[in-house]
């Protein structure tokens, strides 16, 4: 994850306990970065993705992170899907972003969706029943996110900002709702300023880490192999990041119809940023905006 | 999705996700983690603001060279080399530096700490988010209004880890590395960390991203 951690608190407690409360709090990136790391030749995802055929015992982080992308890839028409890597192998995402080396992923050969992997929530094994890649991207930053939170609960107002993918309770240090400003995906400064007490504001847009062809980037609709079109940014607001994150993912490639649709189904907020700079919101989203 | 269908199971579905999501996080943050560093410098405790940061990037886990805690040392502006420390090869004092870059849409401040010529640790303490103007693209005028007043932090797809990185060149360049440079966020020092912690100017025809690991920092509980 090339991102920028960030977990604050407003609080009385004394300052040493507040620190160490933080710091226990973004280890958990450390942890979900270990496990779910597809970049990474040492994470347990990258190492599960070269067993096929044979159920795998996996820690109960990546078990829930997996299981939790093929929920959503049902819910979503295979929209999300937690198997796209093979296409943004061969689209030049297979650089570890910290390192710059170039990544040997298993080869993923022929199609593969979430349907090729089979879970055991008894003996918390996976099997791919075919060469595939797991990416879950769009899953682990959302889920470490809330890992913090849950660090902070004591903490009564806190917020964690992992490069832009927010939990938000309580108040700022003014006594009042977190200000979240929502970038503006193409100019300087913010679209608009939400005010949260308890959510996740998780954002999607074609503008994080562009793929070697131009105009192409890396939110890839999975019914064309290309890259999503229809919108050009997509925030969603949500009671956990883990959902808030890969809904917009979701939506973003669903594009401003589809999407909007999808986020009012499962009962979380969300705007569309279109091509054409227009705004789509889903009919409760105007209660978050501060 | 064919938008004019409806969909009588959505009812009974929507908050499915939502719970599903929140009982993952539920049984996943109760078996908890166990820390693969070791325990670095004590951060800052700036009293005024309750605010702790970390950069974290890809953490391999490589074995470390070092099993003992480091021993916490106070952050101060500037240098305090230790009465025997000599220039070590990567030409880095031993001492805690601060520096401070700048991202999209504020500032990052970190305090680097070298002992034996390595940084041990470079935790951010202080993050701050500038006043946005709003740029309104076709907005409804409800959602104009009160817009303008300073936010705390932004939700977007753009990553401000190059503020990281020039704020780490910059404490760098206290520490005898080479003076970071104005105009981009790379400086130009190799430095090896316990946990394989790499610094290093990104490459020729690269974008001007630099790369960094960051190993080390924080209270892990073993």
């Amino acid at each position: 994850m090339d991102t920028i951690v960030t977990a604050s608190a407003v609080s009385d407690e004394a300052d040493e306990a507040v620190q160490s409360k933080l710091e226990q709090a973004l280890g958990w990136f450390r942890e979900v970065e270990r496990i779910c790391s597809r970049f990474d030749p040492g994470s347990e995802v990258f190492r599960l993705s070269s067993h096929v055929g044979r159920p795998v015992a996996v820690s109960p982080l990546l078990f829930e992170a997996v299981q939790f992308g093929c929920v959503l890839s049902e819910a979503t028409d295979g929209l999300f899907d937690p198997t796209v890597g093979g296409a943004q192998v061969e689209r030049g995402f297979n650089r570890n972003y910290a390192t710059g080396e170039r990544v040997n992923a298993p080869s993923a050969g022929e199609p593969a969706s979430w349907r090729d992997l089979v879970l055991d929530a008894e003996r918390r094994t996976i099997t791919l029943m075919k060469p595939l890649l797991i990416d879950l991207g769009a899953v682990a930053k959302g889920m470490a996110v809330d890992l913090a939170a849950w660090e902070l609960s004591d903490l009564g107002s806190y917020a964690v900002n992992a490069g832009g993918d927010i939990y938000a309770k309580g108040r700022n240090e003014d006594g009042e709702p977190w200000r979240i400003g929502i970038d503006h995906p193409r100019a300087e400064g913010i679209l608009c300023t939400l005010a949260v007490s308890d959510g996740a504001v998780c954002s999607s847009g074609d503008y994080l880490r562009p793929a070697k062809d131009a105009g192409e980037h890396h939110l890839l609709d999975p019914r064309s192999g290309r890259s999503a079109r229809q919108a050009i940014a997509c925030t969603v607001v949500a009671p956990t990041a883990m959902l808030a994150d890969a809904l917009s993912t979701a939506a973003f490639i669903a594009g401003p119809d589809c999407g909007l649709r999808l986020l009012e189904e499962q009962g979380v907020d969300g705007l569309i940023v279109t091509p054409d700079l227009g705004t789509r919101m889903t009919s409760g989203f105007k209660r978050w905006l501060a | 999705m064919d938008p004019s269908q409806t969909r009588p199971m959505a009812k009974r579905m929507s908050k499915r996700l939502i719970a599903l999501s929140s009982a993952a996080i539920a049984s996943v943050y109760g078996i908890g983690y166990v820390a693969t560093q070791p325990a670095a410098a004590q951060m800052a405790s700036g009293a005024e603001s309750a605010t702790s940061a970390g950069s974290v990037q890809n953490v391999a886990t490589q074995p470390s060279s070092s099993a003992s805690a480091v021993p916490a040392t106070s952050p101060s502006a500037s240098p305090s080399a230790p009465a025997t420390a000599a220039p070590s090869s990567s030409g880095l004092k031993d001492g805690t530096y601060s520096g401070t870059g700048n991202s999209r849409h504020g500032s990052v401040s970190v305090n680097v700490t070298i002992q034996n010529g390595k940084i041990v640790s470079a935790p951010i303490t202080h993050v701050t988010t500038r006043y946005s103007q709003n740029v309104i693209a076709g907005l409804p005028a409800e959602v104009v209004k009160a817009q303008s007043a300073q936010v705390n932090m932004v939700s977007g797809a753009t990553d401000s880890s190059m503020a990281y990185e020039g704020a780490v060149a910059q404490a760098l360049a206290q520490a005898g590395g080479a003076p970071a440079s104005s105009s981009n966020s790379g400086g130009s020092v190799q430095v090896t960390g316990p946990n394989g912690t790499i610094y290093s100017n990104p490459p020729q025809g690269d974008s001007g991203r630099g790369r960094f690991r960051r190993g080390g920092g924080g209270n892990f509980r073993d």
